[in-house]
């Protein structure tokens, strides 16, 4: 179990015994963007458009670099801020830059611990490393909870149309496909939940494992969505994600990201399997803001490591993906770099065949999740090249298609789940 | 005289004829018990290898990664490989009981023997399976990580690893049968050393230029501003 520890500072212990919402700010080593955050969450209880006490609980995991010193630089005026330490274990500080704040699921387990004390109606939590909040954001990602009786509110973020390509390129259409919701950003680092929900959240065994230390907002978002709950999102507007690494390798959070979905598709496949298509869902906010930031994208790299891989990789990939997918792989190696393509029925089926290599164990999981990696970054090369020119609206629209085709798909997967041995394409 | 080489000719053969006539029965025994076991063997192998296909052992074994198996396989068959093995297990067993027939003390000191040493065999062999199962996992590991960290010899490193802890594993089991014996400890000390001392060579002459541009190249990189192949998340 995890020891929550709360520990109120003297010049906001009387003031926090109630809260009806609680913001938490999960923090580990942000000394640079900490007062910033707290003070824009701060800001924004104080601008809230309706009648609601707020409480910021300030999540750290023993931070060497100062972070809570710097905390005692902000003045609390609309919210009173407590401060509760989560546990955080060695190997959790050393893994890598996956988010700002590694074992983010010990710190969210915390908050939520900390807004049952104080008896909150809803709780939100908000990524440390957020730069830029569109007005009214908390009002977005709260009020849905408060006033429209909903149990999860997923962000929704004005993004470059090549930022967050693991949630372009999997973590959307794999949760879209699966649950049948239309949830923009399931792996948002900012997000809101209801009490009722919290509560069917705590008792779960699953937040002592690594997946959900890791990657603790897709394992809520797919927990919300596979319980049934009322799903929203919010607009939040600009986000850029930090590297706290140097280098842009993604293996490491792509990986981590598709244990998340794939042991979500284990755990609730009962649930998954009976759901065909999609619908939206309410989105609450202005949606008007953009990110006008250069992206940096390297197609030739990407291609690059997919030739490599396709000529090395064979080995593992036959035991993952059917003879028809890896002929597809050996012609679009052989492609010249403008007519690079990856077919959308063709990244479907690959991401539903590394679903269930996971769930079927057909080698170990931890090399099924690293040799996707220059298939994805294949993908990222094929979407980049094709929606160079394109405006942000073509290239959502592009993705709405590819979407689809997940979905038109999905027969394949509940084939080859139910029936692995009678299935050979 | 002529009497009396007779004598010794009747008595001998009768002595041989004696003779023959108390190991006769064992003979026909141990042909017997040769058979029955044959006849024994045929059917357990027919059905043994119509349940192993029925189970689709063969691909199973690919899939599990001992693609090497049946690489040494009679017709690439791991099935026909298990049906064949125990097919002549069993016919030793008959073979075994006929030979007790004939002659039950020297077939008993060398069951002895023979049931003594299985306990070498039996640990050799899992040497042998828990170095291919490790061995195929570390090649793995290897081949991707090299693979994602476009390193452009990947394939020739996994090989590398593989073949290293098959080496390994190999002169783990004859070592433990007794085979070999100091010879080869010897043998792998000298090939181990010599892989490490060639490499070292390789890189601290041979390849030293390479070494130093490859490090200026990293060092040089680190000022430059990084390349993302994608903005993640």
């Amino acid at each position: 179990m995890t020891q929550t520890l709360l520990e109120s500072s003297a010049r906001v212990q009387t003031a926090v015994m109630t809260a009806d919402v609680v913001i938490g700010v999960p923090t580990y080593n942000n000394a640079d963007t900490v007062v910033h955050a707290l003070q824009a969450v701060e800001a924004a209880c104080g601008d809230f458009a309706g009648n609601a006490a707020f409480a910021i609980v300030h999540a750290d995991g023993a931070s060497s670099d100062g972070t809570v010193e710097r905390t005692a630089e902000i003045s609390a005026t609309a919210a009173p801020t407590t401060r509760v330490a989560y546990p955080i274990d060695a190997v959790d500080r050393m893994s890598g830059p996956y988010r700002g704040v590694p074992a983010k699921g010990n710190a969210v387990r915390a908050v939520f611990e900390s807004a049952r004390q104080l008896g909150a109606k809803a709780c939100a939590i908000v990524d440390v490393e957020v730069e830029h909040f569109v007005p009214g954001w908390l009002d977005a990602l709260v009020r849905p909870v408060l006033a429209h009786d909903r149990d999860f509110v997923a962000p929704y973020y004005a993004r470059h149309k090549f930022g967050g390509a693991i949630n372009n390129g999997v973590a959307y259409p794999l949760t879209r496909a699966l649950y049948g919701k239309r949830v923009r950003y399931p792996m948002g680092g900012d997000f809101a939940c209801s009490m009722r929900l919290i509560d069917r959240c705590m008792g779960e065994r699953a937040w002592d494992t690594d997946v959900v230390k890791s990657t603790v907002d897709l394992w809520l978002t797919t927990r919300a969505l596979s319980d049934g709950a009322r799903v929203a999102q919010a607009m939040l507007g600009v986000k850029h994600q930090a590297w706290k690494g140097p280098g842009g390798d993604a293996a490491e959070p792509l990986a981590k990201t598709l244990a998340a979905l794939f042991d979500g598709a284990e755990r609730w496949q009962t649930v998954w399997q009976k759901v065909r298509g999609s619908e939206p869902i309410q989105t609450f906010g202005s949606v008007d803001a953009a990110d006008d930031a250069p992206v940096m994208v390297s197609v030739r790299r990407g291609i690059e490591s997919f030739r490599l891989a396709q000529r090395n990789l064979d080995e593992i990939w036959k035991l993952v993906l059917p003879p028809r997918t890896l002929l597809e792989l050996k012609k679009l190696a052989s492609l010249a770099e403008p007519a690079f393509r990856v077919p959308d029925d063709v990244w479907a089926r690959i991401v539903y065949d590394f679903t269930l290599a996971y769930h079927q164990r057909l080698l170990s999981r931890e090399h099924v999740l690293s040799a996707f990696a220059p298939l994805f970054a294949a993908w990222v090369s094929s979407f980049v090249a094709e929606l160079h020119d394109a405006t942000l609206a073509e290239s959502e629209e592009r993705l709405d298609r590819m979407c689809l085709r997940f979905e038109s798909e999905k027969p394949y997967l509940i084939s080859r789940w139910r029936w692995p041995d009678r299935f050979s394409p | 005289m002529w009497d009396q080489v007779n004598d010794a000719l009747r008595q001998s053969a009768s002595r041989l004829l004696t003779g023959f006539a108390s190991v006769l029965p064992g003979v026909v025994a141990m042909i017997v018990a040769v058979l029955i076991a044959a006849l024994f063997g045929w059917v357990i192998r027919v059905l043994l290898l119509r349940m192993l296909r029925g189970v689709r052992f063969d691909e199973r074994m690919e899939h599990l990664g001992f693609g090497m198996v049946a690489e040494m396989s009679p017709g690439r068959s791991p099935a026909l490989l298990v049906a064949r093995v125990v097919f002549w297990l069993i016919l030793l067993l008959g073979l075994l009981v006929g030979l007790a027939a004939i002659d039950p003390t020297r077939t008993a000191t060398l069951l002895g023997t023979v049931l003594a040493y299985l306990p070498n065999v039996a640990v050799a062999i899992l040497l042998l399976g828990i170095g291919a199962v490790v061995a195929r996992f570390l090649g793995r590991s290897v081949l991707i990580g090299a693979v994602n960290l476009q390193i452009q010899s990947a394939k020739l490193l996994s090989v590398g690893v593989k073949w290293m802890v098959m080496v390994l594993a190999t002169a783990m089991a004859l070592t433990h049968l007794s085979i070999g014996g100091t010879v080869l400890t010897l043998a792998f000390g000298i090939l181990f050393g010599g892989i490490v001392l060639a490499l070292s060579l390789a890189v601290g002459l041979g390849s030293k230029d390479m070494v130093r541009k490859s490090l200026e190249r990293q060092a040089a990189r680190r000022d430059e501003p990084v390349e993302t192949p994608f903005q993640h998340l």
